[in-house]
């Protein structure tokens, strides 16, 4: 299709719309009224029109369902059921998700309590230490006044100063 | 998509349906199965042109009511309750195509089983081509002639063509309910129609009103 032929084109796909969107009342009230004034002035427009409102009609000859009360039965029965049936699988997922929820309690209670023994064991505790040291700390004036360690040290094997 | 309570009052309060779904939501049954009084034969119509057969439409119409009452929990007005329920009826038609075509099922349309239509889509080009002899059709052949022409719209274009005639919807409401824009929607329908009346202008042309039409 060259550029002159699409241009045709594009034009009376634009018009096209334009009617079908009349007939549908989709326009606003001026674009309306501009069609209408080219409907009374235009027979090749208004043809086109007569001939799309034609077909249009044409689609009332299909046919329309018509259903029955065992229709409406049956499917609020399938909607029940299968409500039921979900309700009770939910039940039973939200037990299991219960039963889960305990077991990763336990477990996670169980690695708190072996951790917490863990650190205890490994980690020193600043307490401890102090406590060890308490009777140097108690003499710690005294131990100041020794000129060095291995002077104490004699002195605590030969039961002189405890 | 959020729903502003504002818009969820102006529908509330235009709405009669979506009242009833709103009660629905507070698990009242006598309104779940009015509304599906008042919408089933509309779904049943829309969904058996566009699947071909009454059986299967049947089927995917309670896919939508059951699809209903699964979301009445969630259910907030953010449109009429008719777009909101042809938008599920929407996709539930596009998955059962898709499925369809999955499983490689030939869909034999909607004469299929149907003794009385007995026109196909080739006479239907013979006659729009001017090869076939003009005479009066009956009302059955005429109704078999349109469905065949719908037939042969591609699937949006169906769906628009069906929501526009027997739901009467606006272009902005299809344009929900297809989850394309408005002026999408607009160019659909002025294609498909251009369409159907190239295929029934011919028979329209050389057509009298059926007798049992005449006053």
């Amino acid at each position: 299709m060259n550029d002159r032929e699409e241009k045709r084109q594009k034009k009376l796909d634009a018009i096209h719309e334009e009617i079908i969107a009349y007939l549908d009342g989709e326009l606003d009230e001026d674009v309306s009224q501009r069609v209408e004034q080219r409907l009374d002035k235009d027979p090749n427009y208004r043809r086109r029109l007569q001939q799309m409102e034609r077909a249009w009609d044409c689609l009332d000859a299909l046919p329309q369902a018509e259903v029955g009360e065992s229709f409406t039965h049956s499917t609020v029965e399938m909607v029940t059921l299968t409500a039921e049936k979900e309700l009770s699988l939910s039940a039973t997922t939200h037990s299991r998700s219960l039963t889960t929820w305990f077991m990763g309690g336990a477990l996670t209670l169980a690695g708190l309590a072996a951790g917490f023994i863990f650190t205890t064991l490994v980690t020193p505790d600043a307490n401890q230490e102090l406590l060890r040291d308490l009777p140097m700390i108690e003499n710690i004036d005294m131990y100041l006044h020794a000129d060095n360690v291995e002077f104490l040290q004699k002195l605590q094997e030969e039961k002189i100063f405890m | 998509m959020v729903i502003s309570e504002s818009t969820a009052l102006k529908y509330e309060r235009l709405d009669p349906d979506v009242r009833l779904m709103l009660k629905v939501r507070d698990d009242d049954a006598a309104a779940f199965e009015e509304l599906m009084r008042r919408y089933q034969s509309r779904l049943i119509t829309i969904l058996q042109h566009i699947v071909g057969r009454r059986d299967q439409a049947e089927d995917l119409v309670q896919d939508v009511f059951l699809r209903v009452y699964r979301a009445r929990k969630r259910y907030v007005p953010g449109a009429k309750f008719s777009t909101w329920l042809f938008t599920i009826a929407n996709n539930v038609a596009r998955n059962a195509l898709r499925s369809s075509a999955r499983r490689h099922e030939i869909n034999l349309g909607p004469t299929a089983g149907n003794e009385s239509s007995a026109l196909t889509l080739e006479q239907l080009a013979m006659a729009a081509s001017g090869q076939m002899p003009t005479r009066q059709f009956d009302r059955n052949e005429m109704a078999d002639i349109v469905r065949l022409a719908v037939t042969s719209l591609n699937e949006r274009q169906q769906m628009a063509v069906l929501l526009s005639k027997f739901e009467e919807m606006s272009y902005a409401d299809i344009s929900q309910v297809m989850d394309l824009s408005p002026q999408a929607i607009k160019s659909l329908l002025s294609r498909a129609r251009g369409k159907l009346r190239k295929i029934l202008e011919p028979y329209l042309s050389h057509q009298q009103v059926p007798e049992d039409n005449q006053p």
